[in-house]
C-alpha cells in the first residue's frame, strides 16, 4: 500500500485546524425565526415557577416563550393555568380565548375555558367547550368528568350520569367518581351512590369528599338497611381528623352519626359547633341548617333524608 | 497471504503524518471550544481529594468509589500533583495533552493496523480521515474525559491483532486488553466480544492464524491482562469495599434489572432498531446529544443509514475477515450501550464508532475492487461522509464553544461558586449535575441519582425512583432544579412533605443563547436556566 504523504496531510490538517478555529470563533448571529427550544425553556420556567414566583414574573417567562414561537399554544395555555391558580378568571378566559386562536382545536384549552364558563354560572356554553374538548381528544376524562358534573347541575341527570361513567372509564380521577354518587344521590338510588363512594375509598382511603358524603348516608338514611351507624361515626371521625375539626360540613356529619348511634347530647353539642363554624365561615344558612338539627339530636332523635 | 514481519513497523513517515494531523486537530478543537465537560469535574474532585491527603473519595471520610474510569481519575491526579495541586486549569491542560497525545496515538496505531493489513490505499486513506475528523472523538480527546485513552488501547488491540506478528503478539494484546480493562472496567465486553470475533472471522490465508493459534495467543494474552490489572481491583476492592464502581450501582437501579437474554435480544433486534429508532447507533456518529434537537431532520436518519451499513459489514461474506471482526464488535457495541446502561453516554461511543468505521472501510475496500461502476459509488459515499463528517464537527465545535461559555462557565460554575459563598459547611446539595455545581461549591453532594452518595442511592431506591419521596427523605438544605425537572419530576413545584424549600435565586443564561443561529440549540436550552431552592425550616407533614 502506498504511504501516506505525511507532510500533506499534516498541512492539510493545518490548514483545516485555522479553519475551525476561525469558524467557531467568528461572531454568533442572531436567528429571526422562532426558536422552539427556548421557547420550550421558558414555558417550564413559567410553569415550575408558578407556586414559587410572582404572576407576573410567571406570565412575563410564558409571553417570552409565545415571543419565541408565537405558534407555541400550550405556553398560552399554562399561562391560563397560571392565571386560574392565582384565581384571575378574567385573565384566564382571555389566555384560553388566545390558546384557541393560535390552536382552535386545543383541547386543554377547551376545557379549562369549559370551567371557567361554569365557574361564571355559564352553563349551556360550557357543554359546548367540554364537548369541543373531547372531540379534539377522544377519551380526555377531565373533560368528560367535568362535562358530567355540569350536566347533573343542570338537572340533567341521566346524561350527566353516563357522561360520567364514561369519564371513569376513560380513567377520570376520584372526582369524577363522587360526582357520579353524587349524581345517583340526586337520583334517589342511594345504594349505588354507597358503592361509588366505597370504590372511592377503597381506591383514596382518604378522599374527605368521599368520606364525608358516606358517613352523611349512612347516618342518615331512611332505608334502615343502608344505615350503618358505628361505621357512619367511624368515617365522620376520619374526615373529621383529616380536617382538623374546622370544617362545619364534616363537624356535622359527626353529629348526625353520633345521634344514628343514640349518643344524642354528644351529638346536639357537636352540631351547636358546627353551626358556630359555618356562621364564623359567612355560611349562616348552612349554620341555620345545622342549628335545626342540633335541635332534633336534642329531642332524641337521629336525622333522616 | 501471510503477513511479514516488517509490518510491525510499518510506514514511519506516514505514521508520524497521522498523528501530527490527529494531534494538529485536536488541540484545534479544544483552543476552538475550551470544552471542558462537565462529568471531568466529578472525578476531578475525586483526583484532588487523592492528592492533598483526603483519599480517592469524592466527599472527605466517605470511602465510595465514585468514578468509573481508574486512569480517568488517576491520570488527572498525577497532572495536579505535577502542578503543585496550584491550578486546576493547569493540571487540565497537563491532562488535555495527555489525552491529545493518546489520540494522535490511537490514530497513528490504526493507521500502522491498516497498513499491516494491505487495506486499499482510498479505503484505508478515508478511514483515517474519518477517525480523525470525528467530532466526538475530537472533542472527547481533549475535555476531560478517558475516551482518547480508550481509543488508543482500543486501536493497540486492533494493532496487536492484525498487525503485530511474531513472539511479542501476545504481550502487546494482554498489555492493550489491560489498559482498556484500566480505562473502562467493563471492558471486558469488548475484550470478549473482540476474541470472539476474531476466531468466529480468523482468515490465515489472509493474515490470520488458526484457531488453535489465536486461543493459545488469548490465554497468554489474558493471563497477563489479568497481572496488570489485578493490582487495580484488589487495591478498590480492599479500600471501598467492592471492586464494582459506585457509579455503576447507582446507574444501575435506573436502569433496572437486566439480563444476558435480554443482551442477546438486544443484539438480535439491533439491525431493526437501528434504522426505525433513535438509537446507540445513530449516536455513535452524530454529535454529542443529537437526541437533544436543534439539528437538521435528515441528520439522525442519516447516520443511522451510515451505522446500519457499519453494523451489516460483518454479515458480508466478501468482505476482509478484520473488517468483519470489528463490524461485529460494532454491532456487539451497540446491544450492550443500548440495553445495559440506563443512559449510553457520548463520551463511550467514539471507541464504537471506530470499529464500525474500520468496518465501513472494509466494506468501502470491497467496493474499489469490484468494478468500475462500485468503485465510483464507493468513492462518492465515503466522500460525502467525509464532508458530513466534517460539518458536524465544525458545527459542534461552534455549538460546544457556546456550551462553555455561557452554560459552563457562566453558568453551572456560578451556582457552584454562588452555593459556597451562601452555604453553611454542613450544608448538603441536591442536584442532577454533580460536575461543575459539585465541585466548585465544595459541599457534600446528594446528586441524582446517586452517582456521590450512598444516601442517595438508598432512598431513590426506596422511594422507588420518585424524586419528590426522595427528597423529603434527605431533605438536602439546597436543591438545584431544571425548570423542566420541576415539570416532570416534582409535578410543577418544589413541594417536599415536612420541608419548606423557597427560591432562593435563578441562574439564568437564556437571554445569551435563546436568540442564536446555532446548531444543536436543544442541548443548549437543556441546561440554560437553574432554579436554587433553599430549606427554610423542617415542618410537620
Amino acid at each position: 500500500m502506498k504511504p501516506l504523504p505525511a507532510w500533506q496531510l499534516a498541512a492539510a490538517a493545518i490548514l483545516l485546524s485555522l479553519g475551525l478555529v476561525a469558524f467557531v470563533k467568528r461572531p454568533f448571529a442572531e436567528t429571526s425565526g422562532p426558536s422552539f427550544h427556548y421557547a420550550r425553556l421558558h414555558a417550564a420556567m413559567g410553569a415550575s415557577q408558578t407556586r414559587h414566583s410572582s404572576l407576573e414574573t410567571v406570565r412575563a417567562e410564558f409571553e417570552k416563550a409565545l415571543s419565541l414561537d408565537p405558534a407555541y399554544a400550550d405556553a398560552a395555555n399554562q399561562l391560563a393555568n397560571a392565571y386560574l391558580n392565582h384565581g384571575r378568571m378574567d385573565d384566564a378566559t382571555a389566555a384560553c380565548r388566545r390558546t384557541l386562536e393560535i390552536d382552535p382545536a386545543h383541547p386543554d384549552a377547551h376545557n379549562n375555558l369549559g370551567l371557567l364558563l361554569m365557574l361564571s354560572g355559564k352553563s349551556e356554553e360550557a357543554l359546548a367547550e367540554f364537548r369541543a374538548a373531547i372531540q379534539s381528544r377522544p377519551g380526555f376524562a377531565d373533560a368528560s368528568s367535568n362535562l358530567g358534573y355540569t350536566l347533573m347541575r343542570l338537572g340533567r341527570l341521566q346524561d350527566g350520569e353516563a357522561e360520567l361513567r364514561r369519564a371513569i372509564e376513560s380513567g377520570a380521577g376520584i372526582n369524577a367518581r363522587h360526582n357520579l354518587a353524587l349524581c345517583l344521590m340526586a337520583q334517589g338510588r342511594k345504594k349505588e351512590a354507597s358503592d361509588q363512594y366505597a370504590e372511592n375509598l377503597r381506591t383514596s382511603p382518604a378522599h374527605l369528599a368521599s368520606l364525608n358524603d358516606l358517613a352523611w348516608l349512612l347516618a342518615t338514611a331512611n332505608e334502615s338497611e343502608l344505615r350503618a351507624g358505628q361505621k357512619a361515626l367511624e368515617l365522620a371521625r376520619q374526615a373529621d381528623a383529616l380536617s382538623g375539626g374546622k370544617d362545619p360540613l364534616v363537624r356535622h356529619t359527626v353529629a348526625a352519626a353520633l345521634a344514628e348511634n343514640g349518643q344524642f347530647d354528644d351529638a346536639a353539642l357537636t352540631a351547636r359547633q358546627a353551626a358556630e363554624l359555618a356562621t364564623a365561615a359567612g355560611n349562616p344558612s348552612l349554620a341555620s341548617m345545622i342549628q335545626k338539627q342540633a335541635e332534633t339530636y336534642s329531642r332524641c332523635q337521629p336525622w333522616r333524608e | 497471504m501471510q503477513a511479514r514481519s516488517d509490518a510491525r513497523t510499518g510506514p514511519l513517515f506516514s505514521t508520524l503524518g497521522v498523528f501530527l494531523a490527529a494531534v494538529i486537530l485536536a488541540l484545534a478543537f479544544t483552543v476552538a471550544t475550551n470544552h471542558i465537560w462537565e462529568d471531568y469535574w466529578i472525578t476531578f474532585r475525586s483526583a484532588k481529594n487523592l492528592v492533598t491527603g483526603h483519599g480517592l473519595v469524592h466527599q472527605h471520610g466517605e470511602r465510595l468509589h465514585t468514578f468509573t474510569s481508574p486512569l480517568g481519575v488517576l491520570l488527572p491526579a498525577l497532572c495536579s500533583l505535577l502542578t503543585g495541586n496550584q491550578s486546576d486549569l493547569a493540571a487540565l491542560w497537563l491532562f488535555r495533552m495527555i489525552g491529545v497525545a493518546a489520540f494522535g496515538g490511537a490514530a497513528a496505531l490504526m493507521w500502522l493496523s491498516v497498513s499491516a493489513m494491505k487495506l486499499h490505499c482510498a479505503a484505508a486513506g478515508l478511514l483515517i480521515l474519518w477517525l480523525i475528523t470525528d467530532n466526538k472523538s475530537l472533542d472527547f480527546a481533549t475535555n476531560g474525559m478517558e475516551t482518547s485513552i480508550l481509543l488508543l488501547f482500543v486501536s493497540w488491540m486492533l494493532w496487536a491483532l492484525f498487525a503485530c506478528r511474531g513472539p511479542t503478539q501476545w504481550r502487546h494484546l494482554g498489555t492493550a486488553w489491560a489498559g482498556l480493562m484500566w480505562t473502562r472496567p467493563d471492558s471486558f465486553i469488548t475484550i470478549a466480544a473482540m476474541a470472539a470475533a476474531v476466531l468466529i472471522f480468523t482468515n490465515a490465508r489472509e493474515g490470520g492464524k488458526t484457531r488453535k493459534e489465536w486461543l493459545q495467543l488469548f490465554l497468554k494474552a489474558a493471563v497477563l491482562c489479568t497481572i496488570l490489572y489485578l493490582p487495580w481491583f484488589a487495591w478498590a476492592w480492599w479500600y471501598y469495599g467492592t471492586p464494582v464502581p459506585h457509579t455503576v450501582t447507582a446507574k444501575g437501579g435506573l436502569a433496572g434489572t437486566k439480563t444476558l437474554l435480554g443482551g442477546l435480544w438486544s443484539f438480535v433486534k439491533q439491525p431493526v432498531v437501528l434504522f426505525l429508532e433513535s438509537s446507540t447507533g445513530e449516536s455513535a456518529l452524530a454529535p454529542a446529544n443529537l437526541r437533544f434537537g436543534g439539528w437538521p431532520a435528515a441528520l439522525g436518519p442519516a447516520c443511522r443509514v451510515v451505522a446500519g451499513l457499519a453494523y451489516m459489514v460483518w454479515l458480508v461474506p466478501g468482505v476482509r475477515w478484520q473488517a468483519r471482526a470489528a463490524s461485529f464488535v460494532f454491532a456487539v457495541f451497540l446491544a450492550y450501550l443500548d440495553y445495559f446502561p440506563a443512559y449510553p453516554a457520548s463520551w463511550y461511543l467514539p471507541a464504537p464508532a471506530w470499529l464500525g468505521l474500520l468496518g465501513l472501510a472494509g466494506l468501502v475496500e470491497c467496493a474499489f475492487q469490484a468494478g468500475k461502476a462500485l468503485r465510483r459509488v464507493a468513492a462518492t459515499v465515503g466522500v460525502m461522509l467525509l464532508i458530513m463528517g466534517l460539518w458536524m464537527t465544525f458545527q459542534t465545535a461552534r455549538t460546544f464553544a457556546a456550551q462553555q461559555q455561557w452554560v459552563e462557565e457562566g453558568n453551572r460554575k456560578q451556582i457552584g461558586l454562588w452555593l459556597k459563598d451562601h452555604a453553611q459547611p454542613d450544608d448538603t446539595v441536591f442536584m442532577e449535575c454533580l460536575g461543575y455545581i459539585g465541585y466548585y461549591s465544595g459541599l457534600r453532594t446528594h446528586d441524582w441519582p446517586g452517582l456521590s452518595s450512598q444516601a442517595m442511592v438508598k432512598a431513590a431506591k426506596a422511594s422507588r425512583y420518585d424524586w419528590a419521596a426522595t427528597l423529603a427523605e434527605l431533605k438536602p438544605t439546597w436543591i438545584v432544579l431544571r425548570p423542566q425537572e420541576v415539570m416532570l419530576h416534582l409535578h410543577g413545584s418544589v413541594t417536599i412533605p415536612g420541608c419548606r424549600y423557597e427560591l432562593a435565586r435563578i441562574f439564568d443564561a437564556t437571554s445569551h443563547l435563546e436568540r442564536l443561529d446555532i446548531q444543536g440549540k436543544g442541548f443548549l436550552s437543556f441546561d440554560s436556566c437553574f432554579l436554587v431552592f433553599h430549606l427554610q425550616k423542617e415542618v410537620s407533614p
